[in-house]
């Protein structure tokens, strides 16, 4: 009979998926202070025992839950068992409001409803009932079921819905139950052991049919605009986060044309898929190349990713140093039809071949202990948006998963990887050159006059950590699928997921000196970098926090099961990648988000809104 | 196709069926088509044509016998919901009423899964109210014929189903078809019929159906109530207490389709079997000469057997209409029918029963009204009909005739009726005791009337000396059923105390006579009985005895 608090919530979030906080906010037993002298409670304040002389209706006695419905259940639902009728079994089930007198059974005064037992009368804030449903006795389960939408209340009978009892009901109602009689008992089901009534099939078809009312909703524009629309927003979105030769496709099926050049589109796309791969120190090269000044004119951005690179290195995945004989990087190359580190190495042939502005950066990528740019300019901005990013539910949930199964996760990432390179879907050693090539014209021209300032004030919207989650988590599921239609094998990943544990842990016990201390060697300048910004900015906690978190990985043995282990989570780079990816779309004034995740994003905030403001239908739009 | 079988000659497309080639032909376009979604929409139409040309139970049969089972399965299966709604269709139309093919599917698995299982999640709520009703109608099929024992979570959600769509929300043909099915659904379970009417308050939302102008939707409306109202009292109450029943009743009654006289009639039956419904509702409209009429002039036999049941039922001794009916001509009608050569079983059984309902303790003008009317020798004929329902019917008739002495003494006054009478109903006086517990509605009518006969001296002293008789009365006495024993009982102590008032020396002679055959003793085996009214006669006869 006991259910642990996790089964209760499991049970508990099929019914109010949309509920914030479900282990706050909804009843859960009944009320130990908020009941009549005449009753006690047991079984967890489930179960109700009628203890007065039970003679006359000023013997009547109700209790009410410990927390009144939430709103933003949509639909709420409990039952309440009859374990024994008593002398007359004078039983009402019902709803009331905290003010309402607890001497009664419900329904006998304003803003209380009830069902009796006695004579199966609905009474809805009056002394006299109305016929409403049959009896009921010892052994029937009675359920309400409250209707936040509508205000109305219907209740079952051993699980058949008896109809509509009650509308125009007040907000913040309890569940009420009241006795009269010697040796009444009930028992109450606040949704934590499985209904007798099928309550889950009527949250679908209230879910069914919100869903066709959005879907026949009369839309002001002729269709055809609507639908060039919809058109356009998903064509931007695939622009945005580069899947330029998907963007190609529907641009020529739908006849959508992009702002921006598909060489930049696919060079945006290569930066964020080096950030994603890991290697860090390459995507700064690169963008440095391609953006000039960019950097610059972003000094978090550039802290964030030189944080970023630190843990990297502390896992193993990046280096100062291009190795390309490192175990990792023959793992990745077996694995992956594009490996990131030959990508790397070639792009810096290729600029030091090719252009001569280049030629100074890329000798200075070339001797990478130099990381600290010299010319650091000023900008107020901090990236706030990432000190709070693990506080957020879905950042949560992943490391959780981490946690549990590090390799899987290890090995999915790589995965992730070779994936996207095929959505990119062009050859390496082929398209770089020329890319870059076209790329770095442009970064030439395009000055960036974007301050952060107006970044900030979007980032510090409710809705954009969440917004960044939920998308990245859809991408993730994407590349889930994907990783397995193209028949990636388990036991592949898993040696490269091993692979990249083991080095990292070796590395860091001692075996190979020279890059412990080139970690240290690289903290020391990030340390400098953080004092340089603070001085000139002003305090900034998020990047302390940042660096505080990436230095801690140092003080454990295995840094993957230590408390801030989260942080070499592959999945902590998409933020990363996608702050960078923004970034650059900004410095070529064009949006730094994609309209859809807007549209994503403001749907997120309007449901909230709804909620807030006691619309309750919100509760069935996913 | 379609269009053309909706048309009124039935028959139309039977050609679908007699040519052998044409059922594979359809058949092979459903699996070949259900994979490629260009295709699909011609699955979905070969299906509705089988549906709605499927209209025999040979159709049934040869259709499964084709295997459409498995031909429309992956239909069932699909994602589509025009292909569910097609499939769910068909199958309801293969399964309608036919033990047979609700067997063949009951057992019908696709990809190892129960084909009814498949069908009960088309009840979920997330689907379209369209798809579970026919979910739900083809549920009922197999739920009737017992092929499948469902949860009870199941029938609920299926009870659930009907009762949502019963709804004024949904279309006309939706809500009388959900009203229909579910009227068969709980048909025969009084649980069920319980469960029904206490979901959403389902006599409430009946209601509206006659609000409504469509015939179709009341007809259906009627058959549900019927159904709802036929075993449980308390829902007879809430059936009767729906604002103008009565006149829907009548305009019903009135009409010229036999399908509207027939629901109005049913619903009719079941509510006359309450008194209070007699008293109120129904007697307020004047439906029983409707009624009258109809059991007259109605060619139909299914409205015959009904308009004369509902007729059993408003002759009862309470019922208001019953003046009125006497009035208009009963009695003579209910004879016409019982002597007419035409007149079916179940109908003249009824108007048997209705004389016998209306002369129950009825004035003596009504029972010499009813007697002259059928006469002593139609009487007669139907004692020795073959039918054990007409014997039974009559011989409570003829109880209910000669209720007292004076009836007894006009019937013996008439041409030596008395021994033909006796004879007669002598001869159903079982030769075993196990023939006794066979028939023993008729036997319980036949003792009855014995105990009547039996009060007037002249009988009296017939039976007396009748040992064959009273050695069957002894008999009879030793079955356990106090329907039997009490007018047994009250038979052997009116034959002994035949010559008590005369004073006659035989008396004394007589009851010996009678405790040789073992009498008395049969009669004090009976005082352990614990059944109060059979112990008191049973102590009166043996007072006889011992005084």
């Amino acid at each position: 009979d006991t259910v642990t608090m996790e089964e209760e919530d499991e049970l508990l979030a099929r019914f109010y998926p949309r509920l914030d906080d479900r282990a706050t906010s909804l009843p859960r037993s009944w009320s130990a202070k908020d009941k009549f002298s005449l009753i006690s409670l047991s079984q967890g304040n489930l179960r109700i025992h009628y203890k007065g002389a039970g003679k006359t209706e000023k013997d009547a006695a109700s209790v009410r839950a410990n927390r009144p419905i939430p709103t933003a259940c949509g639909l709420y639902y409990f039952e309440v068992t009859v374990i024994s009728k008593g002398c007359d079994g004078y039983i009402g089930i019902g709803l009331s409001t905290q003010a309402v007198n607890l001497n009664t059974l419900p329904g006998w005064e304003k803003n209380s409803f009830g069902y009796h037992a006695d004579d199966g009368h609905a009474f809805n804030q009056v002394e006299s009932g109305q016929a409403y449903g049959p009896t009921f006795s010892t052994g029937d389960t009675i359920g309400c079921c409250v209707n936040l939408i509508e205000n109305t209340c219907f209740f079952t009978k051993n699980g058949v819905e008896l109809g509509l009892a009650f509308s125009g009901l007040p907000m913040n109602l309890f569940p009420t139950v009241g006795l009269q009689t010697p040796g009444e008992v009930v028992e109450a089901n606040f949704g934590q052991f499985p209904f007798v009534y099928d309550f889950e099939d009527l949250l679908k078809e209230h879910h069914r049919k919100i869903q066709s009312t959005i879907e026949s909703f009369p839309l002001p524009t002729p269709e055809g605009m609507w639908h060039s629309t919809m058109q356009k927003i998903t064509f931007d979105y695939l622009i945005h986060h580069g899947y330029h030769r998907t963007a190609d496709a529907f641009a020529r099926l739908t006849g959508q044309a992009s702002e921006e050049d598909y060489s930049s589109v696919k060079n945006r796309r290569k930066i964020q898929n080096l950030v994603l791969d890991g290697r860090i120190g390459s995507a700064i090269r690169a963008t440095r190349k391609l953006h000039p000044g960019l950097l610059e004119q972003n000094p978090n951005l550039l802290f964030l990713l030189r944080c970023r690179m630190f843990i990297e290195m502390v896992a193993g995945v990046d280096d100062i140093d291009d190795e390309d004989d490192s175990p990792e990087a023959a793992a990745a190359a077996a694995a992956a039809p594009s490996p990131p580190f030959r990508f790397a190495c070639s792009n810096v042939e290729a600029m030091e071949t090719t252009s001569t502005p280049i030629a100074t950066s890329a000798s200075e990528e070339k001797n990478r202990h130099v990381v600290v740019s010299p010319s650091v300019r000023s900008g107020r901005n901090s990236p706030r948006r990432f000190a709070s990013k693990p506080s957020s539910p879905s950042q949560r949930s992943s490391e959780k998963t981490v946690v549990k199964s590090p390799l899987t996760i290890l090995g999915g990432d790589q995965s992730r990887t070779s994936s996207q390179s095929s959505v990119n879907g062009s050859g390496h050693s082929n398209g770089i050159e020329d890319e870059f090539g076209v790329e770095h014209e442009d970064g030439g021209v395009v000055s960036n006059g974007v301050t952060g300032d107006e970044r900030m004030e979007i980032d510090g919207e409710d809705c954009g950590d969440e917004r960044l989650g939920d998308v990245r988590s859809q991408e993730d599921c994407v590349a889930a699928a994907q990783r397995e239609c193209r028949g990636g094998s388990l036991s592949q990943r898993r040696e490269i997921g091993d692979g990249v544990s083991a080095g990292g842990t070796t590395r860091l016990s001692g075996c190979r000196k020279s890059s412990v201390e080139r970690i240290l060697q690289f903290g020391r300048e990030l340390q400098l970098l953080n004092s340089e910004l603070k001085r000139e900015h002003g305090p900034c906690p998020a990047n302390d926090k940042l660096l505080q978190d990436a230095f801690s990985l140092l003080a454990y043995a295995d840094p993957r099961s230590c408390p801030v282990g989260h942080v070499l989570d592959p999945a902590q780079r998409e933020p990363v990648a996608d702050t960078l990816n923004s970034a650059i779309l900004e410095s070529h004034q064009l949006p730094r988000q994609p309209p859809l995740e807007l549209v994503v994003q403001q749907t997120r905030c309007c449901l909230r809104l709804m909620s807030k403001s006691g619309l309750a239908a919100g509760a069935f739009v996913s | 196709i379609c269009q053309h079988s909706s048309n009124a000659d039935s028959t139309s497309t039977h050609f679908v069926y007699e040519d052998p080639d044409i059922i594979p032909r359809l058949l092979n376009l459903l699996t070949s088509s259900s994979s490629k979604s260009t295709l699909s929409k011609i699955a979905q139409d070969a299906t509705n044509v089988l549906t709605c040309t499927c209209k025999t139970v040979d159709h049934q049969a040869t259709l499964i016998a084709h295997g459409i089972i498995d031909s429309i399965a992956p239909l069932l299966a699909s994602s589509q919901q025009r292909h569910q709604l097609a499939s769910l269709q068909c199958l309801a139309r293969v399964t309608s009423f036919n033990r047979e093919t609700c067997f063949v599917v009951a057992q019908s698995t696709h990809d190892g899964r129960h084909l009814y299982k498949i069908v009960i999640d088309f009840l979920s709520r997330d689907n379209i109210e369209l798809i579970q009703l026919w979910a739900a109608k083809c549920l009922s099929y197999l739920h009737r014929f017992g092929v499948v024992t469902f949860k009870a979570q199941i029938v609920i959600k299926v009870i659930h189903a009907f009762v949502r769509i019963c709804k004024p929300e949904h279309s006309v043909q939706m809500r009388q078809g959900a009203a229909s099915s579910l009227a068969y659904f709980i048909e025969d379970s009084p649980d069920l019929q319980k469960t029904a009417s206490i979901c959403e308050n389902l006599v409430k939302i009946l209601a509206k159906f006659f609000a409504c102008s469509d015939a179709k939707l009341k007809q259906s409306g009627f058959l549900l109530l019927s159904v709802l109202a036929s075993k449980h009292e308390h829902l007879r109450k809430k059936v009767g207490g729906i604002g103008g029943l009565g006149d829907h009743l009548c305009e019903f009654l009135d009409s010229r389709l036999c399908d509207r006289q027939e629901a109005a009639l049913k619903c009719l039956l079941s509510l006359t079997r309450s008194v209070k419904q007699l008293r109120s509702t129904l007697a307020s409209v004047n439906v029983a000469r409707k009624v009258m009429n109809l059991l007259v002039h109605s060619d139909n036999d299914k409205v015959t057997v009904l308009a004369s049941a509902v007729l059993c039922n408003l002759l009862l001794e309470f019922s208001p209409s019953k003046q009125d009916l006497v009035h208009f001509g009963v009695i003579k009608v209910l004879v016409d029918l019982i002597e007419g050569s035409e007149t079916a079983v179940a109908v003249r059984v009824n108007a048997i029963w209705a004389l016998m309902n209306m002369s129950c303790n009825a004035s003596a003008k009504v029972r010499q009204d009813v007697s002259l009317a059928l006469g002593i020798h139609s009487l007669f004929r139907l004692l020795q009909d073959p039918n054990e329902e007409i014997v039974a019917k009559t011989l409570g008739l003829t109880r209910n005739l000669i209720c007292d002495k004076s009836d007894v003494e006009e019937v013996i006054a008439r041409r030596g009726g008395d021994l033909d009478l006796i004879r007669i109903i002598k001869s159903y006086l079982p030769q075993s005791e196990a023939a006794a517990a066979i028939c023993s509605d008729v036997l319980e009518q036949v003792l009855c009337l014995f105990a009547h006969l039996s009060s007037t001296d002249e009988i009296k002293s017939v039976l007396a000396t009748d040992d064959d008789f009273v050695g069957k009365l002894i008999s009879i006495l030793a079955i356990d059923d106090t329907r039997l024993q009490i007018p047994a009982v009250l038979c052997l102590s009116n034959i002994a105390a035949s010559e008590q008032f005369s004073k006659d020396l035989g008396f004394n002679a007589n009851l010996a006579h009678l405790e040789n055959l073992g009498v008395k003793h049969a009669l004090q085996k009976l005082l352990k009985t614990t059944n109060s009214v059979l112990l008191q006669r049973v102590n009166i006869a043996l007072e006889l005895f011992d005084s």
